[in-house]
């Protein structure tokens, strides 16, 4: 499957998020730290009402490329799917309905009005922008830990083992699915299969049926793989320890004061 | 032979995929310890589903399997102790591969039978330096070349220290290099006195390595004997659809020129 590795497909979200958190350059740091770090800036973000959650934003954006070394141009790619989703929620909490002309702009459809009113302008913006530095918080999480990493924390937390399976099963499966879907492309493609957008249709549904057939004798022999070694419904592998240093731990609760500090700020003068 | 030679015993073994058509047909088979086996047969003859047996992924629907004298009765406890001693090297790499990192995924089995943390790292990272995986330790396997990937699964089986090893055409997708590489290895676990059987296509590798030879055809075992004899046998041959190996037929020529 290297072959998906390269540039030519860093489109294929999910396996560039698998790229870059392997590649990262904070691979070494302790996965617990990094777990609750993204997940406690996530919640401040939430309570923050105003340019706190901006600050954690730039922060996140620091850290994932500055220590992270993701390339800028890739992550505004990343970004660019869950901000073009924000920015159309935006749009509905925007825009109102009105009988009568109000608001700072207005548009007359059918003898009623589309309305911005000050207070949609302010509640969109602010959602809007909130919204969109909790994503890079998530993002700080996907692109420096990679999922094994993830889900491994999870079981400390003491998430159901049956969760865990699923997740990780499911996870492995994507790839699986993916690799299948890609080749039976390519095959398509050498015989003629993407000529033009009507044999397009019929090549991708084609593919579509056949990758649940693969898909499952493909399952099934993984099963069979990982019985061959024991396998009890017990997931467990064996992985490197990574503690989290002082300094890691001294710089995480330095940035953490000045943003609990920012939010009382911010408290106040609003 | 007496009975405590015994690795593995098979004995009237039938298994089924679907109705009316037998994937293993009246299988009567005994391994003993140290042997080089190899097995072959056309395309679905049975020689996977039979791998798939010994290791009791595949569950007989009649017939017996005896491991080490001892029936199977498919129980946790027999299917753990069976597992540990008979390990199976699949064919393709993606199926077989299911952790994220190579060091992880030498370690699956080992936790599988229930072994502490501390022993799994020693293990992994004496396998890991054997087979020259230790610069890999941390990569994810799926990004690995081929002979590379099939560098980690026999890995993961090797490192379970089991008595037998199944190899499910290992060098089917191998470059010359890798190949070569897969025979130093198994040379080295058959000096370690590891039994192993190698499902294979390449009949010139069953002539020069194998000491006995199994052959399937249509779920059924149609000769069981020492590569001269079976090549010699032109109606097995033929019955199996198989070719004779030109180190084979070339020794024959010249002996009669």
């Amino acid at each position: 499957m290297h072959h998906y590795h390269n540039k030519k497909h860093h489109n294929h979200r999910t396996l560039a998020f698998y790229h870059y958190a392997m590649k990262s350059g904070l691979a070494y740091v302790n996965p617990d730290l990094k777990l609750w770090v993204g997940i406690i800036s996530l919640v401040l973000c939430l309570l923050s009402c105003g340019f706190t959650s901006i600050v954690i934003a730039v922060i996140m954006i620091g850290v994932i490329l500055f220590f992270g070394k993701v390339n800028v141009k890739e992550y505004w790619h990343l970004l660019r799917i869950p901000f073009t989703f924000i920015l159309l929620s935006g749009i509905v909490l925007l825009v109102d309905i009105s009988r009568i002309e109000e608001g700072i702009v207005f548009i007359s459809i059918l003898h009623r009005y589309l309305i911005i009113t000050r207070e949609s302008l302010f509640t969109a913006s602010k959602i809007s922008v909130k919204a969109m530095c909790s994503v890079t918080c998530l993002y700080m999480i996907s692109l420096s830990t990679p999922m094994h990493e993830i889900i491994k924390v999870l079981r400390k937390w003491k998430l159901p083992e049956i969760m865990i399976e699923l997740m990780f099963l499911i996870y492995r499966f994507i790839f699986v699915l993916l690799e299948v879907y890609y080749n039976m492309k390519t095959a398509a493609k050498t015989r003629l299969g993407y000529v033009n957008l009507r044999r397009s249709y019929q090549s991708f549904f084609g593919i579509c049926t056949n990758l649940f057939v693969i898909a499952f004798q493909k399952a099934s022999k993984n099963f069979d793989a990982m019985e061959a070694r024991g396998y009890d419904g017990n997931l467990r592998f064996l992985e490197s320890e990574k503690p989290a240093t002082k300094k890691q731990l001294g710089l995480c609760g330095g940035y953490f004061l000045v943003i609990i500090i920012l939010l009382g700020v911010e408290r106040i003068l609003i | 032979m007496s009975m405590t030679k015994h690795v593995l015993k098979v004995e009237h073994a039938y298994f089924s995929y679907e109705e009316g058509r037998y994937a293993l047909h009246d299988i009567n088979v005994s391994i003993n310890k140290g042997e080089k086996i190899a097995v072959i047969g056309s395309n679905g003859a049975g020689k996977s589903t039979f791998f798939l047996t010994l290791n009791g992924v595949v569950k007989l629907l009649e017939g017996e399997l005896y491991f080490h004298g001892e029936k199977l009765d498919y129980s946790r406890n027999h299917l753990v102790k069976l597992r540990k001693s008979v390990g199976m090297v699949f064919q393709n790499p993606d199926d077989q591969i299911i952790a994220s990192t190579v060091e992880g995924e030498i370690s699956f089995g080992l936790f599988n039978i229930g072994m502490k943390t501390k022993e799994v790292r020693t293990k992994v990272n004496g396998v890991m330096q054997e087979m020259n995986l230790t610069e890999y330790a941390k990569r994810p396997p799926h990004f690995l070349s081929g002979g590379e990937k099939k560098r980690v699964t026999i890995a993961d089986v090797v490192v379970m220290e089991p008595e037998i090893i199944l190899f499910d055409e290992p060098m089917a997708s191998l470059d010359c290099k890798n190949t070569a590489l897969f025979r130093e290895q198994i040379d080295k676990l058959h000096k370690r006195g590891v039994t192993l059987l190698i499902s294979t296509h390449d009949m010139n590798f069953v002539w020069e390595w194998a000491e006995r030879v199994i052959v399937f055809a249509d779920g059924e075992i149609v000769a069981d004997d020492i590569p001269t004899v079976i090549f010699e046998n032109d109606e097995i041959i033929s019955r199996a659809s198989l070719q004779k190996p030109l180190l084979f037929e070339s020794e024959k020529y010249r002996n009669k020129v």
